[in-house]
This record gives structure tokens, sequence and C-alpha cells, in this order.
């Protein structure tokens, strides 16, 4: 949210620390009594500017994808279904789904099991994401997933959300407008092997 | 202080209200911790099943039920037949607020999932095996407020 009033009063707070130490500089050519507190001053507002940085970026980063959200909402319904704990499930559709371990999607996620890898790929039959929505308006997502280890009795579970305009990934977006097509449906590539 | 099982719940039978708490707090679970994450305390609490004794830990259910509902406009149990021959499904409906203004949008949440005879509340299941073949429909938010009250 790049321009919340946190964002705006935070920016003219870094607007104004750098030209103070600007000025700072200027004055400096001529040494004075006194100018070694100077220094101390100016470390000091360099460290605070960095400081105001980094928020100013967290503020802004964009927000998360919806692969992220889905991945989320999978490891919280596989948790009952599997008896998988769902933070070791979202590490291993991270990985699965290829995003490479310490990739930016969550860099600091921690390596997935491959005990939990080989458990999704026997249970999980198969995982499909569709977006169904009309240029501008709010859409509904449904996930659909089929498991069961066993083939023979392979059961079924949807989630159906509303989902805003501005939630549906670009490329989703993009096709709804440019081919005029009402749903798009992906599949998770889970690699069975 | 007395306590009574409200006719609505006793009608379906405790053990599978028990486990109405749980399907529907798993329904809304993904969503609250997307949406709503300082929530999913009071989620849990909300759908906790009463100690009938726990006066205390009822007055924590009731007031967290009390929270939730102010996002929680109304959550619907159905149950149906499948497409495929004995087959049943459990369908769960939310209609969830992101946050709590007036005009915020109301977001339709709606878990499906195939379920077993065992999993079908028994007066359905008397109404399949007597041919009929409707649906079953159970308001989860209206029953949940109808035991909490006093």
């Amino acid at each position: 949210m790049p321009d919340t009033t946190a964002g705006k009063s935070l920016r003219s707070a870094r607007d104004m620390i750098e030209k103070a130490l600007r000025e700072m500089a200027d004055k400096s050519v001529l040494p004075k009594p006194g100018a070694e507190r100077g220094v101390v001053g100016k470390i000091a507002l360099r460290h605070i500017l960095k400081m105001i940085d980094v928020v100013i970026a967290a503020l802004e980063a964009p927000p998360e994808s919806d692969s992220i959200v889905v991945y989320g909402i999978l490891a919280e319904e596989c948790e009952p279904v599997l008896g998988l704990s769902a933070g070791d499930v979202f590490s291993a559709l991270v990985e699965m789904c290829g995003e490479p371990h310490g990739s930016s999607i969550r860099p600091e996620l921690p390596r997935a099991k491959q005990a939990v890898i080989d458990t999704l790929r026997r249970e999980i039959v198969a995982v499909t994401v569709e977006y169904r929505a009309r240029p501008g308006e709010t859409g509904v997502r449904i996930i659909e997933m089929l498991y069961g280890a066993d083939r023979q009795k392979v059961r079924r579970k949807r989630i159906k959300q509303e989902i805003d305009w501005g939630d549906i990934p670009e490329d989703v977006r993009a096709r709804i407008i440019r081919d005029g097509d009402e749903g798009v449906t992906l599949s998770l590539p889970l690699g069975r092997v | 202080m007395a306590f009574f099982i409200p006719l609505i719940i006793m009608a379906i039978g405790l053990a599978l209200w028990n486990r109405i708490m749980v399907w529907a707090r798993e329904q809304l679970f993904p969503w609250v911790a997307e949406h709503l994450p300082w929530m999913t305390e009071t989620v849990k609490l909300a759908f906790t099943a009463l100690d009938k004794y726990a006066t205390a830990a009822r007055r924590n259910v009731k007031a967290a039920w009390k929270q939730l509902r102010s996002y929680l406009l109304e959550q619907v149990i159905e149950f149906e037949k499948g497409v495929a021959p004995n087959t049943y499904v459990r369908r769960m409906t939310a209609l969830m607020k992101n946050h709590l203004s007036g005009d915020a949008p109301v977001k339709r949440i709606v878990v499906e999932e195939d379920v077993a005879w065992d999993d079908l509340p028994e007066k359905y299941r008397k109404s399949l095996v007597a041919g009929d073949g409707g649906s079953y429909r159970m308001d989860v938010t209206r029953m949940r407020d109808q035991e909490l009250e006093e």
C-alpha cells in the first residue's frame, strides 16, 4: 500500500532528514568547533534514514500472490484429511509446484520434507484451480482437490471463494479480458512420478 | 446455572453437533488465517464444544462466538446425493465480512466434500432409506446462537 497515510508521512520525514544531511554536508566544508558532534548526529540520521527505507519497502511490498493463498488453503485442507501439518504441506506444495527452495516466493520457507512430498504425491490425485469472473467484477475461485491413495475410491473436495478482481492472477485476468473467457482453469503441477 | 441442550440440537444428536462444530471451524479457518489473522484464536474458541459444567469456559466461548458473529453473517450446512450412485456430498456455505464497517463486502465461501454414509445425519439417512431423494439443510449459525442463549 504505497499511498497510505503512514507511507506518506514516512516519505516526508525521509525527505526532511535527507535535506538536513545535505545541509550538514554543505556546512561541514569549513571545520568548526563541535564538528565531531555533528559527525555523530549525521551517523544517527543516516541510520534513521535506512530504517525508514526498510519500513517504506515493507509497506510498499506487493500483496501476496494468489498462488501463495491457494497453497495456504490447500495446506489447511490437507491437515485434517491427510494428517500432515499445514506448515509441512505448505513448504512441500511450494517446492512441488516449481518454486525451488529459497526462491523469491517465500525465501524464509524451510526446505520441504521428502516424506511429505511423497505422501502428497501418493494421496492427491489432482488439484485444479478455476477462476470465473467478468472484467472488473468480483469473481469466484474454485479449488478442487481429488484425493485418496486407493484409486478406486477417490474423494473430492471443493473450496469456492469469492475473490476481488484485483486479487485474480494477472495472466488469468489478461485471458479473461483478451479472450473473453469467463472461466480459466489451471491445474497444479504436482509432479506425479 | 441450569444447563440444557436446546431442542434443535437434541434433535440432531450431540455427537453430530460436535462434529459439525469441527467442520464449521475447518471451513472458516483458511479464510480467517488469510483475511482476519488476529481472529484465529477467537474462531477456535467460538466453535469449541460446550462443557456443561464449566460456566466460565462457556462464557468465553459465548464471547468468542459473539465476536465472530459480527463477521460471520451466516453458515449453513447441506447434505445431498452425489452425482454417482451411492455417493453423498456435504456442502458448507458461509457468508463472511472482511472487516467490520457497515459497507464491507460480504464474501461467500463454499466448501463441498464427498462424505460417507456414516457422516450423514440420521434423520437424512432415514429419509433416504424411505426413498425420499431430497437434501437436508441446517442453519449452523442460528443453531449455535440458540445453543449459547441463556
